[in-house]
C-alpha cells in the first residue's frame, strides 16, 4: 500500500534539516518528537507545500509536490487536515463558521449535510457556549481547541498536526486527544510533531495513548 | 555630485517602478481569479461578498446621500447668484460637475476613507496572526476567498453609490431650487431633463466602475505587502489611501480626456 505522505532526502538548510526521510502509512499515527520548533514548523510546511525542500522529494497523496501546480496543491490541502502552531482562526467568522470553513469550500455536499456535521462537532465536543463567539472573544486554548476540532472535520486523508496538545491544559488534554481520534479512528493517517522528547510525561503522556502510534525521534530523523 | 544627487532619485524611480508593476502583476491575477469563477468555495465566496456589498455600500448609504444633498443644495444657491442667466445653466452644471465629476469621485473619496482603508487594515492584521497562511493550508485560495468577494463588492458599490450621489446631489439642488431662490421648481427640472445627458451618467458610471477596480485592487494589495509585524500595518493603511486618491485622480483625467477625444 502507497504512503499518504512521504519525505525523502529532504533538507532544509536553514533549520538545519539535512537528509530527513519520513512516512505516514494510511492509517498511522507518526509523531515528530525532539526537534526544535523551526525545524518541526519546516517539516509540517515541506509536508503540505507551504515550503519548498531545497533537496529531495515530497510526495503527498500520491502526489509529487515540486511538480504540483498551486491548484493542484490546493486541492491536495483540502484532502487534509491541518493545524499550525498559531492556530489561527479567521477573526471575522464565528466558531461554527471557522468550523464550517473548509468543509464548505471544498466540498460538494449540501449545506444540510456541513450544517449537521458541524453541529455534531460542536456538541460532541463541548464548544455550544462557543458557537455563535467571534474568536477575539475566545480564550487562546478554546481557540487552539476550534482549530483542532476543525482540523479534524471531515473525513481528511492526512492530518497534519503542530503541536496538538500544547497550551490545551485548560482545555483538558483528553478532550484534544478525543478529537485527534475520533479522526483516526474514521481513517485518517496522521503526522505530529512536538519538541517534546519525554512523551510519557509531557502532556500527561497523552500523545502516547493514540492508537496505531509510531514516534520518530531527533536519532532515528 | 551629480551621481549623489541622480542616485536617490533614480532609486525611487526604480522603487515606483516596481510598485506599479508589483500592483500591475496583482491586479492581473485578481480579474483572471473573478473571470475564471469555479465551483471551488462558490458558496463562501458570495457569502463574503454579500458582506463586502453591505459595509461598503448599504453602510455608506447616508454619508454619500447626505454629503451629494447638500453640495446639490450648495450648487443651486452658487449658480444663479454667480452665473448670469444662471437658471438656465443648472441642468449643464449638473451634468457636467455632478454626473461627470464631483458624483464619480466624491463616492470613490468616500470608499476609499471607509473602505478601502478598513479592508487594507483587516487583511494587514489577517497576515500578521497567521490567517492568510491558515487559509493556504486548509487548501483555500485566498486570491479567491479574500480579495475577489472584496474586489466585486467595492466595484458594485461605488457604481450604486454613485447613482445615489447623484440622485440625491439634484434632490439637495430641487430642494434649494423650490425653498431658497428664485427659480420655480418646474424650471429646475426643466433644464435637468434638457441638460443631463445619458453619456453624461454613462461616462460617470463607466468612471465608477474603474475607481471600484483600483480602490480593491490597492486596498488589497497594501494589505497583503504587511508581513510580521502590527506596526506595518498603518503604514500600509496609510499608502493606501494615498495610493487610491492618487490612482483615482488620475483615472478621472485619463478618462475625462478620452471622453471629450471621443464626444462622450
Amino acid at each position: 500500500m502507497s504512503a499518504t505522505l512521504t519525505l525523502t532526502g529532504v533538507a532544509a538548510p536553514a533549520v538545519a534539516i539535512d537528509g530527513l526521510d519520513l512516512q505516514v502509512h494510511p492509517g498511522e499515527v507518526v509523531v515528530l518528537a525532539g526537534l526544535d520548533a523551526p525545524a518541526l514548523s519546516t517539516v509540517i510546511r515541506l509536508a503540505i507545500g507551504l515550503a519548498s525542500p531545497t533537496r529531495g522529494t515530497v510526495t503527498l497523496l500520491g502526489r509529487e509536490l515540486s511538480t504540483a501546480t498551486l491548484p493542484e496543491l490546493r486541492h491536495l490541502r483540502g484532502r487534509c487536515g491541518t493545524l499550525l502552531a498559531h492556530g489561527a482562526l479567521i477573526s471575522n467568522l464565528d466558531i461554527e463558521a471557522n468550523l464550517g470553513l473548509a468543509l464548505r469550500y471544498h466540498g460538494q455536499r449540501p449545506e444540510a449535510d456541513v450544517r449537521s456535521e458541524v453541529d455534531d462537532a460542536i456538541s460532541r465536543h463541548g464548544l455550544e457556549a462557543l458557537r455563535h463567539k467571534r474568536p477575539a472573544a475566545v480564550r487562546k486554548s478554546d481557540q487552539r481547541f476550534v482549530a483542532l476540532v476543525r482540523a479534524c472535520l471531515g473525513t481528511p486523508e492526512l492530518l497534519v498536526l503542530e503541536e496538538p496538545l500544547e497550551g490545551m491544559k485548560t482545555v483538558g488534554f483528553p478532550r484534544a486527544l478525543a478529537a485527534i481520534r475520533s479522526a483516526v479512528e474514521r481513517g485518517s493517517a496522521a503526522l505530529l510533531t512536538t519538541q517534546q522528547t519525554d512523551l510519557e510525561h509531557a502532556y500527561d503522556g497523552a500523545l502516547l495513548q493514540l492508537p496505531r502510534l509510531r514516534v520518530l525521534r531527533p536519532e532515528a530523523v | 555630485m551629480t551621481t549623489a544627487l541622480l542616485q536617490p532619485i533614480g532609486a525611487r524611480a526604480i522603487e515606483t517602478a516596481r510598485y506599479v508593476l508589483g500592483l500591475s502583476r496583482f491586479f492581473v491575477r485578481m480579474c483572471v481569479a473573478v473571470l475564471r469563477g469555479g465551483t471551488a468555495g462558490a458558496r463562501v465566496v458570495s457569502e463574503t461578498m454579500l458582506k463586502q456589498v453591505y459595509f461598503t455600500g448599504v453602510g455608506a448609504v447616508p454619508v454619500v446621500a447626505g454629503l451629494a444633498l447638500i453640495i446639490g443644495a450648495v450648487i443651486m444657491l452658487q449658480t444663479p447668484a454667480v452665473v448670469s442667466g444662471g437658471g438656465r445653466l443648472v441642468g449643464t452644471l449638473m451634468d457636467l460637475v455632478i454626473i461627470r465629476q464631483l458624483g464619480p469621485l466624491m463616492t470613490a473619496f468616500i470608499v476609499i476613507g471607509r473602505s478601502g482603508a478598513a479592508i487594507t487594515v483587516e487583511l494587514g492584521n489577517m497576515k500578521v496572526s497567521g490567517e492568510v497562511e491558515t487559509l493556504e493550508s486548509m487548501g483555500i485560495d485566498p486570491m479567491r476567498y479574500l480579495v475577489v468577494p472584496r474586489m466585486v463588492g467595492v466595484t458594485g458599490a461605488v457604481i450604486c453609490l454613485c447613482a445615489i450621489f447623484d440622485l440625491a446631489a439634484m434632490l439637495g439642488g430641487f430642494s434649494v431650487a423650490s425653498l431658497a431662490t428664485d427659480m420655480p421648481a418646474r424650471a429646475f427640472l426643466q433644464t435637468i431633463g434638457e441638460r443631463v445627458t445619458v453619456s453624461g451618467i454613462f461616462s460617470g458610471l463607466i468612471k465608477s466602475l474603474q475607481y471600484g477596480l483600483a480602490i480593491s485592487a490597492v486596498s488589497t494589495y497594501q494589505g497583503f505587502t504587511v508581513r510580521n509585524s502590527i506596526t506595518e500595518v498603518p503604514q500600509a493603511t496609510s499608502r493606501a489611501i494615498v495610493h487610491s486618491l492618487v490612482i483615482c485622480v488620475f483615472i478621472n483625467l485619463v478618462f475625462t480626456l478620452l471622453f471629450q477625444r471621443i464626444g462622450l
